[in-house]
């Protein structure tokens, strides 16, 4: 599963990142690719995953990337405010993996 | 809560404010100004924790406690400052476009109180 994080310039999503990573590899999960980019980005990237997750502190540059997301039929979903304040990469990951798509 | 959470949890409330600050602007053009200042109320409250939170990180490093610098605080820190600033110009922004929307339908002088 290829998980594509969003922020205001990827940074803060990409700690993120290595924790769900470290908690991917708990889990034992296979082929589990988790990417940040920042939102000026994400039209190069999205083609390549399944799932976008963005952070909460852009929400004000949701409807942009809910139509882009819809329109490539990616899963979408904004990270819940307070697991990301509690960098909580296992919470984050069952988010994941809770908008997938079939 | 350890260091990197309360960098999170800083950018999460900045990064809050901004979005509503700018929900405010989006409302006012709109011409719901109690919703435009119900929202512009949210985001103060969202700036209010953020800056307690570094409020307490710099009263802990005025107490002699050595912060470790990090990019990632500095970068909380851009978040925090971002949204003070969309803050204090968006409600300037506010007002202009409420006396633009008044003056068009010929109410200018009844909102200036002359």
């Amino acid at each position: 599963m290829n998980i594509l994080l969003v922020c205001s310039s990827g940074m803060s999503t990409g700690l993120l990142v290595d924790k769900m990573l470290m908690e991917g590899e708990k889990r034992n999960i296979q082929d589990l690719k988790i990417v940040a980019c920042s939102v000026d980005e994400i039209e190069k990237y999205i083609s390549n995953y399944d799932v976008v997750l963005v952070a909460p502190q852009i929400r004000y540059k949701e409807k942009y990337i809910y139509a882009l997301a819809m329109s490539k039929n990616k899963g979408y979903a904004i990270i819940d405010g307070v697991h990301y304040g509690l960098v909580d990469g296992n919470k984050i990951l069952d988010q994941a993996f809770g908008i997938m798509r079939k | 809560m350890d260091k990197e959470q309360i960098v999170f949890t800083i950018i999460l409330h900045a990064g809050n404010a901004r979005s509503y600050c700018f929900e405010a602007l989006a409302l006012a053009r709109e011409g719901k100004h109690t919703e435009a200042s119900a929202r512009l109320g949210k985001a103060t409250q969202e700036l209010k924790k953020a800056h307690s939170m570094q409020f307490d990180l710099l009263q802990a490093e005025a107490n002699g406690e050595k912060q470790e610098m990090s990019l990632l605080l500095i970068h909380a820190q851009d978040h925090l400052m971002n949204a003070s600033l969309a803050k204090d110009l968006i409600k300037e922004l506010i007002s202009m476009v409420r006396e633009k929307q008044l003056s068009s339908v010929g109410m200018n002088n009844v909102e200036q109180g002359e």
